[in-house]
């Protein structure tokens, strides 16, 4: 690090023994909490300079009510065309927002004011630890704090600001590269089939086999009960079943089984049967009348 | 016929009844279920109809005209069965056999058409439909206004009402889109947003962090299809020994 000494104002005249700027040794980070939007395609959501430029012996900005605090957001060759402005006057004027990102001869950083110094005190207060580059969204005043470009990768620095001249007075290392998410076509996500679930298989295997089983044996059974059952039926049954007639409704007539006519005329009722009695049970003599 | 085979028959014929009676029962219980899948108490049908594939209703529609006919037939079984007449007891069988086949159709089709819906589907249709403009050309795209409009209602209403913010997250929207959508700030109890400020930088409570699709028609549409392999389970058996009865008639 190097030892800042005295400076006898920012008249071009005087010859400054050192670098003007002091670099202090922090550099900016994205936010560690978890927020959901601490990156997106446009925004990122930075630590705060905090306690970033305290304990700084400086006479042209020494108070924390007068200096600001600025950040510098630069892409790509904005890195080295900052670090190659950044000892001038009025550096806020020399790329305004509007024009830092719009063609490629552009300087490609910009400044955008975060606060005096007295607003980041140091420890931190609760509920302020964040900062978001690109609040402002799309926005046209110089110094306002825009949207970055889509996808790209941004470095940031954190400088102290005299307003009186608006000159660099303290300023903090380059962050890391930090890329920003590149905005995604929904063309690309592949919403195409997962493949067949364990559940719609045995569904459908188990129902359909099911379904033929019962037709099949459906179809078995109506063959039975049409061609098997027939047989049976044809089976002839011999004897006084086929001879059967319904007599007494078709012929009124007394009815003369013609099986019977030959025997011998039973006795009938003008005939007495005489009862003949068995004295002794000797069946060898005729029967006696009594 | 002896007694031994009578008890026999009779025992036989009892449990086919009360087979049937479990067979109505099961049936009527289980069509309101798809009456339930059918009226779509959470609108999720235009995203649905927006993939091109709403089979699943069909196979909802179909399972509740075949539950209830089973409900209806095998109350006409329990009667075929007592009395036990041939012809009374081939048209049970007969019709049986229908309504099974269309309940195996019911059942396949909510089984097969749900494994299109995946998370991707639904990301997709919403980053490329949602709040985007509606198209000019009226009448020949009025399908497309219809799908722009429904699901952005719908997306609308699933954010504010069940507190979530895309499908996999709020990431859905910074990756794709680089800001929130309003509704997945938290609201209160009036309506207006509780913070917007914390809602833009993303703290958890003011915005809405849950994982969302809440798919519920999903889960609903395996009542159509596992309830309906349970019901069809059980009837193959009863229909099995229906014709076996059948057989064993004399005629």
């Amino acid at each position: 690090m190097i030892k800042l000494s005295i400076v006898f104002g920012n008249s071009p005249n005087v010859f400054f023994l050192c670098p003007p700027t002091v670099p202090v040794n922090n550099s900016p980070a994205i936010n560690p909490s978890s927020l959901a939007a601490k990156l997106t395609s446009n925004s990122v959501i930075l630590m705060p300079p905090s306690c970033y430029f305290d304990n700084l012996n400086i006479l042209t900005c020494n108070s924390p009510t007068t200096c600001e605090i600025w950040l510098v957001t630069a892409i790509d060759t904005g890195v080295s065309n900052f670090d190659a402005d950044k000892n001038k006057t009025y550096i806020d004027t020399l790329s305004p927002y509007p024009t830092a990102f719009s063609s490629n001869t552009s300087k490609k950083y910009f400044l955008t004011k975060l606060g005096l110094q007295k607003d980041y005190p140091c420890p931190v207060v609760a509920g302020t630890d964040y900062f978001r580059v690109g609040s402002d969204g799309s926005c046209s005043t110089p110094n306002c704090n825009g949207i970055l470009p889509v996808g790209s990768t941004a470095r940031f620095r954190y400088v102290l600001i005299n307003p009186a001249n608006k000159t660099v007075v303290a300023e903090s290392l380059w962050s890391n590269n930090i890329t920003l998410y590149p905005l995604k076509d929904p063309e690309s996500i592949d919403n195409g089939f997962a493949g067949r679930s364990a559940s719609m298989i045995v569904i459908t295997s188990i129902l359909c086999s099911f379904l033929a089983l019962l037709l099949l044996l459906l179809l078995i059974m109506l063959i039975y009960v049409l061609c098997c059952r027939e047989e049976k039926q044809e089976i002839q049954v011999p004897g006084s079943v086929r001879m059967y007639d319904t007599h007494n409704l078709k012929d009124p007539s007394p009815y003369v089984n013609r099986a019977y006519e030959d025997e011998p005329q039973r006795p009938t009722a003008t005939s007495p049967i005489r009862l003949k009695s068995y004295t002794d049970y000797d069946l060898k003599k005729p029967a006696t009348e009594l | 016929m002896t007694p031994d085979l009578d008890t026999k028959d009779r025992c036989f014929r009892a449990l086919l009844i009360w087979s049937n009676l479990v067979i109505a029962c099961c049936g009527i219980a289980l069509m309101p279920m798809c009456i339930f899948f059918i009226s779509d108490r959470g609108r999720l049908y235009v995203l649905v109809y927006a993939t091109g594939n709403d089979s699943i209703w069909r196979g909802a529609w179909k399972g509740l005209f075949t539950r209830f006919s089973l409900f209806c037939t095998s109350i006409f079984g329990m009667h075929a069965i007592a009395v036990s007449k041939i012809n009374i007891l081939l048209a049970y069988i007969l019709l049986m056999a229908i309504i099974y086949a269309f309940e195996v159709a019911s059942a396949i089709t909510a089984a097969t058409h749900k494994d299109w819906f995946v998370p991707d589907l639904f990301l997709k249709q919403m980053l490329q439909k949602y709040n985007k403009p509606l198209p000019d050309n009226l009448p020949s795209t009025q399908d497309q206004i219809y799908v722009i409009n429904g699901i952005t209602e719908t997306w609308n209403r699933f954010m504010t009402e069940s507190k979530c913010c895309g499908v996999y997250g709020p990431e859905d929207w910074v990756k794709n889109e680089s800001h929130f959508r309003q509704q997945c700030c938290q609201q209160d109890a009036m309506g207006a947003i509780s913070h917007l400020e914390a809602c833009k930088i993303g703290v958890s409570p003011f915005l809405h962090a849950q994982v969302t699709l809440k798919a519920d028609f999903i889960r609903h549409s395996f009542g159509v299809s596992w309830f309906g392999f349970a019901i069809l389970c059980w009837t193959f058996f009863v229909i099995l020994g229906v014709i076996f009865h059948y057989t064993q008639l004399d005629f």
